[in-house]
């Protein structure tokens, strides 16, 4: 049994009157593919916001990494986004006048110093060696989110964390990036933790967990 | 003798032969008017002050021997694809990966980026760029070579060239100076030309200039200032004979006063030019009055102005104005200094202009790659500026270690 | 109390000094705070032992001395630049610790000159409330090093020249400490002698066969604009060495390590590393910046009386009464002002505490003739800053005013018209190279 990654422990998170998150006890396992579903405002995106430490919870302890986040200051928080978390959206948030190596690059920028031969390298793994030169507004939306993974793994996160990282896409597209995310897993071996509302996106993982109103109510071991 | 070679080549060397001479500097600025003559003087007459001012071109040259041996290493090495002994020392990072590389996948993938590449199924070296040639240590060689060359065997003597008169050459027999040509001109920076004609014994010509100095005899010619020799009779009461004499006075350019002294009278005479026509020069025209004011003591015996050919007469004294020659106060030179320096200003010149920009813009970029016992051993050396140097290395080295040099 | 306000501006000097060395030094703050501390409180109580000019001397050779070490310190470290990789490079702990002492040493001698008047004698009192602000900022600068910024850990090259920069505003907040406007004349001095033994090395031809323009050129390197630029080119040329050299330093090799991003992160490392080393020098450069400021503008004020019209007469001859409007024997000095023939010669008067008059140029042989104004036992030359003791002036040479001739007479001084105009000129004539002008 692999080590956990991810350890939650009544880890809550309101919003005003809203409780997006209840109490939550969560483990994952190192290398663990985990597919969070449910539906709209059951309290996924928060919970991969606060996995990401993009967001703080209001009680609770949430263990990422071997980090107790609770325990951060915001710069730490920071270079924990930096160093630790891979972070994969809908919405690609590319920078629109860059190059998908230069989108590359500032993921680089942010987290050290930009590298094109690694930055390279990343879109040529993720199958685009012969569109380094294209801006986003030049690529397909799966291209799109491809370099958005090369982006994500570029500065090797030890977790993955992917909203909806096919909710825009076609359903060849959507098979292409998932089949991708796994070869790349097989690679480097990070642990992905996948909001999604699609049941086949979900069973590429080996794990799914069911939330609702912000409470776990059921998980499901994938077959695969 | 290793240790010794090293602290000659030692970088830090020519600061500390520099602090010795700041140090005596600063001690000369608190005694003497002037240091820098000071220094200059405590230098050329002190043999151990020498020997420490020549570890500097020394220094520079072991440092541009070093320079071109290792960058004649590196080539060698280039050229023959990475095979044979690599000598250490000459690559800035050298990393072996317990894992041989696919050379040819790594030979394709070089030659996309630019680079040349050479080699066989063992080894490979790739490089693009241009060398970049230490043309500013031949320049420090060159600099300061020339500085203890002038410092210690410079020789120069005063030698005025009087039209019409031969060079008073301290061996004798001095070329004879047939002409003294100034002229106007619009030049960049002189602001005249000038021509000493000499002619020498045997009627061999040397026509000298200002700049670059011509060379008489071994030395160079360095004209310091213009004057004119006004040709003078004078009598006056109490002499025994009359006087007649060019006298090297200086009344040139236009303005000054200077006296002509009657030896063994009390008689001087104040000259000057008057003020000539504008735009005239009488150096080059040789068109002047002179402006004469003649002295007994203190007692101002006549006073008046006198063209070229005329007479001024008083009092009992005569004074004739018969003719004028030209001449040009010389320094004869001989420094082997010179040339070393101006050599070495225009190798930081092209340093500058041509190494610098190439470095910037063509950066050389060396990778060795040698399969050995089932391991790859590599060495890279970059001249890039800033910090993206090697990425494109590391991410080799990635590569081979995951054996996907494929990608 | 007046004399305290006096070092304030040094006193934070020190307390700067104190952070830099507990950020910068690996002893513990009670060695430092005890050592650095003891230290200033000898140097500061030095004036009740030593004579003030000597000290003042002593100060100024070492501060100089070390400002010279450091110079060629960072020459040896731009040459150095291109050699090994490393980050950051730490004095050896005893080294370092005999640099701050030494620093504490002179730090504390600055401060006691500055308290005592020149001319003067040391007021036991100012000198020992000076010596326990010093060491109560030792100590607290010593301890609160731990709270500036964890990057903020100076070294090396760049440490002392953060510590000399400090030590030379202290010596600039009094113009008998300053180091500046001294080095501005040596540079002047320097560059004129340089340029001319250039032209003879170099066989290049004088004046009468350059171009007007190009020759104006080459006379800037003889205005007078060019001391105070050498000196700040001196001034700030070994911070930007250190600078230099911290940026041309290789980073360590990152090769060995196959994970990129890893490898960039440790690049990143060393590369803050690097930037932050830049603190020191860039600071040291603030830090002179006002010190050259407090040279410049030195926060005292002179006598200085606007010139009094004067005439001669038929014989040339220019009388200034001993009684009347100025009382020129009232141990001040004097300016006055003749024309003639478009030329404006000033002069002054000055009587001595001898009794004795001097009478002399408002100008000196080397300066831009900017004239002098009246300290405490000194004239200042406000061009170079050069103080002139009071019982020096009346005799030639260096940076003193030019004596002229006079005779005393008729209850007053006599000065020949015709002598003052020629001395004047000439006097004008020969600064021209230092910037000398015609007024």
């Amino acid at each position: 049994m692999a080590e956990c990654i991810i350890e939650t422990r009544g880890v809550t998170r309101s919003y005003g009157e809203i409780c997006a998150l209840k109490p939550l006890d969560l483990q994952v396992r190192d290398g663990e593919w985990l597919a969070v579903m449910g539906h709209s405002g059951s309290g996924k995106s928060t919970l991969l916001n606060l996995l990401g430490g993009l967001d703080r919870p209001d009680g609770g302890s949430l263990v990422v990494g071997g980090v107790d986040l609770a325990t951060l200051g915001e710069d730490g928080l920071a270079r924990f986004r930096r160093e630790r978390v891979g972070i994969i959206f809908q919405q690609h948030h590319l920078i629109p006048h860059l190059s998908a190596v230069e989108n590359v690059m500032m993921a680089q920028y942010f987290h050290s110093v930009p590298d094109e031969a690694e930055a390279k390298v990343a879109l040529q793994r993720v199958g685009l060696g012969h569109r380094l030169r294209n801006r986003p507004g030049e690529l397909s939306g799966g291209e799109q989110q491809r370099v958005c993974i090369a982006r994500a793994i570029i500065n090797s996160p030890r977790i993955l964390l992917a909203d909806e990282p096919t909710g825009n896409l076609d359903h060849a597209s959507t098979v292409v990036v998932l089949e991708l995310l796994s070869e790349l897993r097989a690679e480097e071996r990070f642990t992905i933790v996948m909001v999604t509302h699609n049941q086949e996106v979900a069973s590429r993982g080996e794990r799914t967990i069911f939330l609702d109103d912000g409470i776990l109510v059921r998980e499901e071991l994938s077959g695969r | 003798m290793k240790r010794a070679v090293s602290l000659l080549i030692s970088p830090r060397l020519p600061a500390a032969v520099l602090a010795v001479f700041f140090l005596i500097y600063c001690v000369a600025a608190f005694g003497a008017e002037e240091p820098l003559l000071v220094l200059m003087k405590l230098t050329r007459e002190n043999l151990p002050l020498l020997l420490v001012l020549a570890l500097l071109p020394l220094n520079a040259a072991l440092r541009l021997l070093s320079g071109l041996r290792s960058m004649g290493s590196r080539l060698r090495v280039m050229r023959g694809g990475g095979r044979g002994e690599i000598p250490g020392g000459i690559f800035a990072e050298e990393v072996t990966i317990g894992a041989g590389a696919d050379l040819g996948l790594v030979k394709e993938r070089l030659a996309g980026e630019g680079f040349a590449v050479r080699g066989d199924a063992s080894s490979l070296a790739a490089w693009r760029g241009v060398p970049f040639i230490p043309l500013h240590r031949l320049g420090a060689l060159l600099i300061f070579s020339g500085i203890l060359l002038s410092l210690a065997w410079r020789q120069s003597i005063k030698l005025p060239a009087i039209e019409g008169e031969p060079l008073a050459w301290p061996a004798g027999g001095g070329a004879l100076v047939e002409k003294i040509g100034l002229q106007e001109s619009d030049g960049a920076i002189l602001s005249r030309t000038l021509a000493i004609h000499l002619r020498d014994a045997g009627g061999g010509r040397t026509v000298c200039g200002i700049y670059p100095p011509a060379r008489y005899a071994g030395a160079y010619v360095y004209p310091r200032y213009l004057g004119i020799a006004p040709f003078l009779r004078f009598k006056a009461p109490g002499m025994e004979r009359e006087m007649e004499s060019y006298f090297l006075i200086s009344i040139y350019p236009p303005g000054k006063e200077d006296f002509a002294v009657i030896p063994g009278t009390p008689y001087r005479i104040g000259l000057s030019i008057a003020p000539p026509l504008p735009e005239e020069d009488p150096f080059i025209s040789g068109r002047m009055e002179l402006a004469v004011r003649i002295l007994k003591g203190d007692e101002l015996l006549q006073a008046g102005t006198v063209p070229l050919g005329g007479r001024l007469a008083g009092k009992g004294s005569e004074l004739s104005f018969l003719g004028l020659r030209r001449y040009v106060a010389t320094d004869l030179v001989m420094d082997h200094g010179f040339l070393p320096v101006w050599g070495g200003v225009a190798c930081y010149l092209l340093a500058v202009f041509i190494c610098l920009p190439l470095r910037i813009f063509l950066p050389r970029v060396e990778m060795i790659l040698v399969l050995r016992d089932g391991m790859t051993h590599t060495a890279f050396r970059s001249e890039e500026f800033g910090t993206k140097r090697g990425g494109l290395y590391h991410e080799l080295l990635d590569s081979i270690e995951k054996g996907r040099s494929d990608h | 109390m007046i004399a305290i306000l006096k070092v304030i501006t040094p006193l934070l000097c020190w307390g700067g000094m104190m952070l830099s060395l507990a950020r910068g030094i690996g002893s513990g703050p009670t060695l430092l705070a005890g050592g650095c501390g003891a230290l200033f409180l000898t140097g500061s109580l030095l004036p009740l032992l030593v004579p003030s000019p000597l000290l003042v001397v002593a100060f100024k050779g070492v501060t100089a001395a070390a400002f010279a070490i450091l110079w060629l310190a960072s020459i040896g470290g731009i040459h150095g630049a291109g050699g090994e990789a490393r980050v950051g490079h730490a004095a050896g702990p005893l080294a370092g610790r005999g640099g701050a002492f030494l620093a504490s040493l002179l730090a504390g001698a600055g401060v006691g000159c500055i308290l005592v008047p020149a001319g003067g004698v040391a007021q036991p009192m100012a000198l020992m409330a000076a010596a326990v602000a010093g060491v109560s900022l030792a100590v607290a600068g010593a301890f609160a090093g731990r709270f500036l910024p964890r990057w903020f850990a100076p070294s090396g090259t760049g440490l002392w020249a953060l510590i000399l920069a400090l030590l030379l505003c202290i010596a600039s907040s009094s113009p008998r400490l300053d180091l500046f406007s001294p080095l501005t004349m040596r540079v002047m001095k320097f560059i004129h002698d340089f340029v001319h033994q250039f032209f003879e090395s170099m066989l290049l031809p004088d004046h009468p066969f350059i171009r007007p323009r190009v020759w104006e050129y080459i006379g800037i390197l003889f205005s007078s604009g060019v001391g105070f630029w050498g000196g700040v080119v001196l001034f700030f040329a070994p911070v930007g060495f250190i600078a230099t050299a911290i940026r041309l330093t290789p980073l360590p090799s990152v090769a060995h390590i196959r994970r990129g991003a890893e490898r960039r992160l440790l690049m990143a490392s060393y590369i803050r590393q690097r930037r932050h080393q830049q603190a020191a020098p860039i600071l040291a450069a603030a830090v002179l910046s006002l010190a050259i400021y407090q040279s410049r503008f030195p926060s005292v004020d002179y006598w200085d009386p606007a010139p009094v019209k004067v005439t001669a007469d038929a014989a040339g001859k220019i009388l200034i009464p001993e009684k009347g409007e100025p009382e020129i024997g009232d141990g001040r000095m004097h300016k006055f002002v003749y024309s003639h023939g478009g030329t404006e010669a000033r002069f002054f008067v000055l009587a001595k505490e001898d009794g004795e008059y001097a009478v002399t140029l408002d100008a000196c042989s080397i300066c831009k003739p900017e004239g002098y104004g009246q300290g405490e036992s000194a004239l200042i030359c406000y061009y170079c800053k050069t103080l002139i003791p009071l019982d020096t002036v009346g005799k030639p040479g260096g940076c003193n005013p030019v004596p002229l001739p006079f005779r005393r007479e008729k209850g007053g001084v006599a000065i020949d018209a015709p002598l003052l105009l020629r001395s004047w000129d000439e006097t004008v004539q020969a600064t021209a190279g230092g910037g000398g002008e015609r007024r």
